[in-house]
C-alpha cells in the first residue's frame, strides 16, 4: 500500500516536472512570460529599487544614515551636515529597500 | 627604546585598535581590552602632527571602521531595527559586530551569522525575541536571494532521465523559511512604509514606522515561505508545511522519493490529495526554474 | 605616455564611477560618457540584478574595474576566494586594466573594509610589491595601484609617501592610478607640498587618474567623495596631465550623489586640460613614445 502511494507520488512529481518545464520552455513574449512567472512566484517585493551596493573607497564620516549626527568629538566639529538633508546616504547607494 | 614592529605586528596592533568598540559617545575608548591607555598604544606607532595627537589620528580610523560597518548592517536589517527599537538595535548591532567582525572581502556577508548569534544571545532582542528572530531570518534571506546564483534549470531531457534514486538541486537563490510569526507580511509592510516615508520626506527610516511597530500586536502563526528571485525581482512565496518540508528535504540532498515522504511526514492528508498537491507543486517549481541538478560545492547549503 | 602598457594602450578619455542612482538615466538617455569605472566588489556576486545591470552597461560602454579590498599592502596572503571571484569578473568585463589601492585592510582573516595606510618602510615595499606581482600574474592583465588618502602617519616610516609609491611600482613593475584628490587630502593631513608628490611620480607608469571632492574639517580633511573637485585639486590635475599627457581620467562621487548631469558636468571639466592633445595622431604618437 505504502509503496503504491510512493509510486503515485513519484509519478505525480515527474508529471508536474514535465508540465512545468515545458511551460517554462515555451517561446512567449517577454511580458506574457513575466505575467506567467508572477502568477506563481508569490508576492513581489521589489525590482528597480532593491539595488544596493556596499563598497566604495570614500572615507566615512559620522553620519550613519540613522537620522542625525553626534558631534562631541573634536573630529566632529563642522560635521553636523547630516541634519535637514535626509540623513546620509552611505557607500554611494541607498538603503536596501528590499521593497 | 621600543623595538620597531614588523609589518605583520604593526598591522595586528593597528587592527586591534581600529576595531576596538567605541564609547557611548562614539569616540575611541581611553583604554584597550587589556586596560592599557590608548594614548600609549597609539603613540607607539602613530606620529602626531601639529593639530592631532597620535590618539586623535588613530581615532579617525577607529570611528570610520565602526560607522562603515554600522551603516552596512543597518541597511540590511531595517525591520529588525524597528522590531527591537532603535536604541536596543544599536546595542544589538555593536555586540554582534564585536563578536562577528567581517570575515569576508565583501560587506554583503556582514549579517551572515546574525540569526545564530541572536538565537544564542536573546537578551539583545528584548521582549519580542521570537519576532526578532523571524524578522532576522526574512531580512537575511532577502540578502541571499538578491544575488545568489541562478543555475540552469532542469531540462526536459534531464527530467526524462530522473529515476527513483534521483536527487534534485534547488536554486541557490531560493531561501526556505519556517517562522513562528507571519513575519513576511510584517517585513513587507515595514519596508513599504519606510520606502514611502523616505521618498516623501527624503529621510531614512521614518519614526512613524517604528511607532507603528511598537503598537503592532502580531499573533503567533506558523508560517512557511520561500524568498526567491524571478526576473531580477524578489518575491515572497507562501508555502504550505508539506511543501516546505519537501523542498527542505530536497535541499538537504535526499532522493526524490525520500523528499516526498519527508514532505508529508507527521501530516494526515489523504493519498489522492497528496498526489494532486505534489503534481501542482512540481509544476510550479519547474515553471519557476527552481529545480536543477544537484548543486556542486560551493552552492550546496 | 598616456596610452601605455599599464593601461593596455587604451586611450579612454573622461569617465565617471558607475553608481546605482544613475542607472535609469544612463539606460534612458544613453549619455556620451567615454567610459565607466565599476567597483569590482559590487559585482563579485553569483547572480541577480547587479550582474544584469552590468551586462547592460557593457553593451554600450567601456568599463574598467576598480577594487577596494585587494589590500596590496596586507602582510598576509590574499584570499583565494576573492582572487577567484575577481578573475571571474575580469573575464566578464574584459577590463583592459584593473586598479586597487596601495594600502592594507585585513589581518588574520578579519576585514576592516577601510583603506588603511602603510608604514613607508623597506619591508612594506618588498611585501607589497610581491603581492602586486602575484595578483597581476594571476589576473593576467595590467594592474595599477592607487595612492590613498590617509589620516595617520607611522613612527617607523623611512621615506616619503611618493618615494614609497615609486619603490613599490618599480619592484612590482605595475602601473599607477594617480588620485590627485588623495594627494591633496594627504598633503593637508601630513603637511607636505602636493606638487612635490606630483612632480616625483614616474609619469610613464601612470595608467589612470582619479579626481574627486572631499570634506574639510577643523583639523583634517576626509576623503568623502561627496563634493565637486576643488580648484587646488584641478591644479594638481593640470600638472599631472602636463607630465603624463592625456590620461584616462575618472571622477568619483560616492555620497550625496547629485543627478547624472551634474556629476558628468563636473567630470567634463577635466577636458579643459585634456583637449589640447586629444587628436588621434597625438594619441598614436604618445602610444609610440610609450612603446
Amino acid at each position: 500500500m505504502k509503496n503504491s502511494i510512493n509510486a503515485l507520488l513519484l509519478s505525480a512529481a515527474l508529471t508536474g516536472l514535465v508540465g512545468g518545464t515545458m511551460a517554462a520552455a515555451q517561446p512567449v513574449n517577454h511580458s506574457s512570460a513575466k505575467t506567467r512567472v508572477s502568477a506563481v512566484a508569490g508576492f513581489r517585493l521589489a525590482s528597480q529599487d532593491q539595488d544596493k551596493t556596499k563598497h566604495s573607497c570614500k572615507g566615512k564620516n559620522d553620519c550613519k544614515g540613522q537620522g542625525g549626527c553626534k558631534s562631541s568629538a573634536n573630529g566632529c566639529k563642522g560635521k553636523n551636515d547630516c541634519k535637514g538633508k535626509g540623513g546620509c546616504a552611505t557607500d554611494g547607494s541607498k538603503p536596501p529597500s528590499v521593497i | 627604546m621600543i623595538q620597531p614592529m614588523n609589518l605583520e605586528q604593526l598591522q595586528r596592533t593597528m587592527a586591534a585598535a581600529v576595531m576596538l568598540p567605541l564609547t557611548a559617545d562614539e569616540l575611541m575608548q581611553p583604554t584597550n581590552s587589556a586596560g592599557r591607555p590608548m594614548t600609549e598604544v597609539a603613540a607607539e606607532f602613530i606620529q602626531p602632527n601639529s593639530r592631532l595627537t597620535a590618539f586623535d589620528r588613530l581615532e579617525i580610523y577607529n570611528r570610520q571602521y565602526w560607522f562603515r560597518l554600522q551603516s552596512a548592517f543597518t541597511e540590511d536589517f531595517p525591520a529588525l531595527r524597528a522590531v527591537v527599537d532603535p536604541a536596543r538595535f544599536e546595542s544589538l548591532m555593536n555586540a554582534y559586530l564585536a563578536a562577528h567582525p567581517s570575515r569576508s572581502f565583501t560587506l554583503r556577508n556582514l549579517g551572515s551569522s546574525l540569526h545564530a548569534w541572536l538565537t544564542a544571545n536573546p537578551r539583545f532582542a528584548g521582549p519580542r525575541f521570537a519576532l526578532a528572530i523571524d524578522v532576522t531570518q526574512v531580512e537575511w534571506a532577502c540578502v541571499e536571494a538578491f544575488d545568489n546564483a541562478e543555475l540552469t534549470p532542469l531540462s526536459l531531457a534531464a527530467v526524462a532521465a530522473l529515476g527513483a534514486d534521483s536527487q534534485l538541486g534547488l536554486q541557490p537563490h531560493v531561501q526556505l523559511l519556517a517562522l513562528s510569526y507571519p513575519a513576511d507580511d510584517f517585513v513587507l509592510q515595514m519596508h513599504q512604509r519606510q520606502k514611502r516615508e523616505s521618498s516623501e520626506a527624503g529621510t531614512r527610516t521614518g519614526d512613524s514606522a517604528i511607532h507603528a511597530v511598537k503598537r503592532l500586536r502580531l499573533s503567533k502563526k506558523a508560517t512557511w515561505l520561500a524568498i526567491h528571485r524571478a526576473d531580477d525581482s524578489l518575491y515572497y512565496k507562501p508555502l504550505t508545511r508539506p511543501e516546505y518540508q519537501t523542498l527542505a528535504a530536497l535541499r538537504s540532498g535526499t532522493t526524490l522519493p525520500e523528499a516526498l515522504q519527508a514532505g508529508f511526514a507527521g501530516l494526515r492528508i489523504a493519498a489522492p490529495r497528496q498526489v494532486a498537491l505534489v503534481q501542482q507543486w512540481f509544476t510550479n517549481w519547474a515553471e519557476l526554474g527552481w529545480l536543477c541538478t544537484p548543486l556542486p560545492e560551493p552552492f550546496a547549503s | 605616455m598616456a596610452a601605455n602598457r599599464f593601461n593596455a594602450f587604451q586611450t579612454h578619455g573622461v569617465g565617471i564611477g558607475l553608481r546605482i542612482p544613475h542607472y535609469d538615466h544612463i539606460f534612458s538617455h544613453k549619455p556620451a560618457v567615454d567610459w565607466f569605472e565599476i567597483i569590482s566588489e559590487n559585482y563579485m556576486v553569483d547572480g541577480g540584478r547587479p550582474l544584469r545591470m552590468l551586462d547592460r552597461i557593457m553593451d554600450q560602454y567601456k568599463v574598467v574595474q576598480h577594487g577596494v579590498s585587494m589590500y596590496f599592502g596586507s602582510s598576509q596572503a590574499p584570499d583565494r576566494e576573492h582572487l577567484r571571484r575577481l578573475k571571474t569578473l575580469v573575464r566578464r568585463t574584459r577590463t583592459p586594466w584593473l586598479s586597487d589601492h596601495l594600502c592594507w585592510g585585513s589581518i588574520d582573516g578579519t576585514y576592516s573594509h577601510d583603506l588603511l595606510p602603510l608604514p613607508y618602510t623597506w619591508e612594506a615595499v618588498e611585501k607589497t610589491a610581491a603581492r602586486i606581482r602575484l595578483v597581476q600574474d594571476f589576473l593576467e592583465i595590467p594592474v595599477a595601484v592607487e595612492n590613498v588618502s590617509s589620516y595617520a602617519a607611522f613612527t617607523d616610516s623611512q621615506m616619503t609617501e611618493w618615494e614609497f609609491l615609486n619603490e613599490v611600482v618599480e619592484r612590482a613593475d605595475c602601473g599607477i592610478l594617480l588620485d590627485v584628490n588623495n594627494i591633496y587630502v594627504s598633503s593637508v593631513n601630513h603637511d607636505f607640498d602636493p606638487i612635490d608628490y606630483v612632480n616625483a611620480i614616474p609619469a610613464e607608469r601612470v595608467a589612470q587618474i582619479h579626481i574627486a571632492g572631499h570634506t574639510r574639517y577643523e583639523k583634517y580633511i576626509l576623503d568623502t567623495h561627496d563634493h565637486p573637485v576643488i580648484e587646488p585639486v584641478w591644479q594638481l590635475y593640470a600638472r599631472a596631465i602636463e607630465r603624463c599627457g592625456p590620461t584616462p581620467t575618472l571622477l568619483e562621487w560616492d555620497d550625496l550623489i547629485p543627478t547624472f548631469d551634474e556629476v558628468w558636468a563636473e567630470a567634463r571639466k577635466a577636458e579643459r586640460y585634456l583637449k589640447p592633445l586629444e587628436t588621434p595622431a597625438e594619441h598614436q604618437l604618445l602610444a609610440g613614445v610609450a612603446l
